[in-house]
Order: C-alpha cells, then structure tokens, then sequence
C-alpha cells in the first residue's frame, strides 16, 4: 500500500445511458475510515454512480480502488475489495438467514470448497454487528423490512471488503432502524473501512456521515464536512427548498420547510 | 406466536440422507423398471438375464428392451429434473422449467421435420440428430433474441417466443404431413414415449446429457448467489452472463438429447424442484443433484406406472406426466394467489 492510501479515487467518472449523460465528469476520492454521504435530488445519478463504482454500468474516466485501476480488477478480485449493497432488496427464496449471510463469502471460496472457519468466523461477526444473529435460521422470506434489509447488511459485511457502496440502505427502515444501521458503519468504519452510501435523510446524512457528496444534474456540486455542504443556499440551489439546518448535540439537524420562493430545483426548467 | 415462529423457521434434511435416500429409491424404480412388462419373467430369472450372455428370448428382451428403456428414464429423467432446477434458481422464477426455453418444443420440430420430409425413414439415426439440431438452434435463436446483456426477463421472452413459432410449425407439419402414418408418427413423438427403445439411443444421448450434467451441475454457488438479484450477484465476483450461456448450453444439451430420444416430456422439470425445494433449505445449490435424482425417480415410476395402467394401449408417457403436472400447476397458481408462503 502507498503512504497516501486512497480507498477509493474516482477521476472525471462519467456515465452515459440512453444516448443521455447521467453522471457528469465526477471526481472525488474516499479515505480509510470516512462514512462518505452521497446526497442530491431524485434523478440526480446518485444510484447510476454507485452501480458505476460497483462495476454494474460502463462508464468513461478512471477509479481506482485502494490505488489498483478498478476495471483491471477480475470479478472476484473487485468483490474482494468492494461490497455492494443494492436499493432493491431482492431475496429470491426462502433460504435460512445465516445462509444467506454465508452467500457473502462466496469470492472467499475456492472453487469446490466448503466455508472454512475463517468464513464462519466472518459470518458470526458480521451477524453480530448487524444484529441478526438471533434470526439465523429463520426463512429470509418471513423477515419485516427492516429485518430484511438488516440480514442484506450482514451479507455485504460478511464480504469483509474494506469498501461498502450502498444505495440508499435506509430507505423504508424506521427511524432506530435507520440509526442502528448508519452505526453499523460506523463500526465498521472504525476499524479502517470506508463506506459511500446514498441518502436521502438529510439530517441522517448529516449526523453520521464524516464527508457529504453533493449530487445535481450528474455532477458533483458539494464536497465537504456536512457542516461545510449543509447551508440554506445549498438547499436552495440543488433542492428548490427552504431549509432549518440547526447545530444540535451529536451534530446538524436539516429539516426541509417549504419550497424556496424563487425555484431553482434541477427539474424542468 | 411460537407456532408461527416455528413455521418461519428454515429447517432442511442433513444433504448427505436426503441424496441417499433419493439414490436408493432411483435403484429401487430401476429394479421395478427392469420386472414391469408384458412378458411374465420371474424377479431372478429377469435379474438374471441381464448378464448372461445367452441370446434366449428372455436374455434379449432384459437386454434389448428393458434395461435401455430404464437407463432412459433414468438419464431422461435426471435431465429434465436437474435442468429444472438451474433454469428455477438462474431466473429466479418457481414457474421456469426447461420448455421454457424453447428447448424442448424445437428438438421436438427437428424430430417431426424428419419424419415429414422422410428422411427418418431412410435413416433411423437422423430422427435424434434432428431433434439435436433443434435444440441448438433454439438456443441460438434465444440467445440472439435476448441479448449478451439481456437478462433474464429478456431471456423467458425469448424461449415463449421461440417456444409458440417452433410450436406452430410443429402444427403445420403436422396438417401438410402428405400420409396418415407420418402424422401418427409426428403425434407420437410430440407426446413423448420410452417404448422400444434400444441401446443405441442411450449411447446417442448419454455423451450430450452428461456434458450438459457437469455443466449445470457446476453453476450451484452462482446460483446461490443469485438469490440476492443479479447486480448483488455480479458484485459478488459471479459472471451473470457466463451462467446464463452455461445455464442455457446445458440445458439444449440433456434436454435437447432427452427429447431427441424420447420426445417432449413435460412437468418433470417443473414439478420436481418443487416438491425437493423444502427439503433443502430452499438452497439453489443443494437443490441440484436432489432434483436430478427425483427426476429420475418420478420418471422411472411415471414409465411404470403407463405400461401398469394400460398394458395393451401404449399410454404416452408424456401425456401422464401433463395429467400429473397440469393439476399440480394449477395448485401452484391457486397457492400463490392465495399469497401463502
């Protein structure tokens, strides 16, 4: 590894889809430990960008991963380093939970080997942390939602890749659920990984991300401590909305009040 | 509340007892296999017979007959049972089975193009390579159909698509055929039937389905990684696109050779999985060679059960295997509307 460890380095990463420019030109780069917030408004190209890094769309412009070019990788090699979690929480049949977990260990294995207890150990952390062991041995179909979408961030921790890219994991999930997942990160982010996840709670972002994205129109207009990319212009400018942004204990509070008087939101011009 | 709890909670056979168990029981219905039959042979003597290198009546209808039409079915069998199970786990679908693919309905056109134009008639041998040429060209066709990227959904598209055009021209095969007896013959192949069988197609089609069964045999982990949807799947180091061609290429080729030999046998690939699917956790993976030997064991009991219930009339093993799916399908659909799990 190089002394300035970069986990991810995206350069002028641009994304065309149907003769249409969705991600515009983005550069950033991601640190050992940072919880990177990916926010902007709906069609903005956060998911196109993160199926972008995951390898799931072609796309022009250069990123590496832990300084190696990501699409030199081999499959198996990328999923050794990047885990992804999608938006779609898709569980086809109603396999055991801790298998399911178990799936995340898949570029682990060789080609006819059983898990070893390295997977096993794995397995049973990542279960613990996203607090699902207890459901281990129910079906993956009888799971609520936030069961379900808790059991999905245990697959991808079981991956132990150092890099997460989540597309908006917290969707749907009620408000602890929604805060004991950003802190299932943050655990994780502790111990050196790093995670680039989309959102669109804004104070969640801002309260448990260390650096926020600013997605509009395909590029990237915000890049910064939350406080720095959290203002009322901001708010204005990318979302069209008046917003609250209130320093509170434990960090911002951003709650949207109303449209802005003078729109400027990226839609329909 | 500890009742439903117990209900959600996933429980399967050890793999090694439910795989034994299959195996014996496919050992069991071979035997059964061996002694159902027109000709009234002791269990001994037909055992027996098997291996002696007498050429008796009894020695040539053990030989020549019977164990032919038992090895089909079990290989047949086996096929459709295990291409059923990579075709459900790939698509994601309880509904998918191997005709699905077109597979089955275009083997079954390249048999009764043979008989049409009479080339069966001149040489035997061409009927099956036939059959096997449709099954490829069906997987051609579906492929280009669907795309390198296509998907899955593309992928079903396209084998319905294939599936009705290959079926209508069976149908026109059918009322062009020039003489009574071709037609009969086309009827009887799109029906599926292990009668008078002979080595000869075993060793026709046994070199295509064992590739085909390391093939799909091949693909469980992918599948089981599949179950998370094919973008989780694909950053998980799975070649999505790689396991559609081998999902597919295995597919043409058992069922392509099973129909080329036996004709169109419908349900088992659909049917099977099903019933296997609790018994193994609902796993893809350990879905595989479970389905292949219940494959084997229902085609084997279905093979005794047509010449039990009607010794003198030739009952289509196709058709029964239609009579026991087509109820079992419906059940399938009144299950999921129900919304039952």
């Amino acid at each position: 590894m190089t002394d300035d460890p970069a986990r991810l380095t995206v350069q002028n990463l641009a994304v065309d889809l149907g003769g249409r420019r969705i991600v515009d030109r983005v550069s950033f780069d991601c640190r050992p430990g940072e919880i990177v917030g990916l926010v902007g408004p709906n069609g903005a190209g956060k998911s196109t960008l993160l199926r972008a890094i995951a390898g799931l769309v072609p796309s022009g412009g250069s990123f590496l991963i832990d300084g190696e070019d990501a699409r030199a990788l081999s499959p198996r090699q990328r999923a050794r380093r990047l885990a992804y979690i999608a938006q779609e929480r898709e569980i086809a049949w109603g396999v055991a939970v801790l298998r399911l977990v178990a799936i995340g260990r898949e570029p682990h294995r060789g080609p006819f080997a059983g898990l070893t207890r390295e997977d096993e150990s794995h397995i049973a952390a990542a279960m613990a942390l996203a607090d699902v062991a207890h459901l281990a041995h129910r079906s993956a179909l009888s799971l609520s939602g936030g069961e379900r979408a808790r059991v999905l961030i245990a697959r991808a921790l079981a991956q132990a890749s150092p890099l997460i890219v989540a597309d908006e994991p917290t969707a749907g999930l009620d408000p602890a659920h929604q805060i004991g997942l950003m802190e299932t990160f943050a655990a994780r982010c502790a111990s050196g990984d790093s995670v680039l996840a989309s959102l669109h709670d804004l104070t969640l972002a801002a309260r448990h991300c260390t650096r926020i994205l600013v997605l509009s129109e395909g590029r990237i207009v915000a890049d910064g401590s939350p406080t720095e990319v959290f203002t009322a212009g901001l708010m204005r400018d990318v979302y069209g909305v008046e917003a609250l942004i209130e320093e509170m204990p434990g960090g911002l509070i951003v709650v949207p009040a109303g449209r802005a008087v003078t729109p400027a939101g990226p839609d329909r011009s | 509340m500890s009742d439903a709890a117990e209900s959600k909670t996933v429980r399967r056979l050890p793999g090694g007892v439910l795989a034994t168990g299959l195996a014996v029981l496919v050992g069991l219905l071979f035997v059964g296999s061996l002694l159902t039959g027109p000709a009234g042979i002791g269990f001994r003597e037909s055992l027996a017979a098997l291996f002696t290198r007498d050429r008796d009546a009894v020695a040539l209808i053990m030989q020549e007959i019977r164990l032919p039409r038992a090895i089909l079915a079990t290989m047949i069998g086996a096929s459709l049972g295990l291409s059923g199970a990579v075709l459900q786990g790939y698509l994601r679908n309880p509904l998918a089975e191997p005709s699905l693919m077109g597979v089955s309905s275009s083997a079954s056109l390249g048999a009764v193009l043979a008989i049409y134009t009479g080339v069966s008639a001149a040489f035997p041998i061409a009927l099956p390579l036939m059959a096997l040429a449709g099954a490829f060209a069906a997987v051609l066709v579906v492929r280009a159909l669907a795309g390198a990227g296509g998907g899955s959904i593309a992928l079903i598209l396209a084998g319905v698509a294939v599936t009705s055009l290959t079926g209508a021209m069976t149908a026109l095969a059918l009322s062009l055929s020039p003489n009574p007896f071709a037609a009969l013959e086309i009827v009887t192949w799109m029906l599926g039937s292990l009668a008078d069988r002979s080595m000869t197609h075993v060793w026709l089609a046994a070199p295509f389905m064992v590739l085909g069964w390391l093939l799909l045999l091949g693909l469980g982990r992918a599948l089981d990684a599949l179950t998370l949807g094919e973008a989780t799947a694909a950053t998980l180091g799975i070649s999505t696109g790689r396991v559609q061609n081998i999902a597919i290429l295995g597919t043409a080729l058992c069922v392509g050779a099973a129909t080329a030999v036996a004709g169109a046998i419908g349900f088992v690939g659909l049917v099977v999985p099903h019933l296997l699917r609790p018994l193994v956790g609902a796993e893809p993976s350990r879905l595989l060679v479970a389905s292949a030997l219940g494959g084997a064991a229902l085609l084997l009991a279905a093979d005794i059960a047509v010449r039990l219930i009607a010794p003198e009339q030739d009952l289509k093993l196709g058709v029964l295997t239609a009579l026991i799916g087509a109820p079992f399908f419906l059940w399938l659909i009144v299950r999921s509307r129900e919304g039952l799990p």
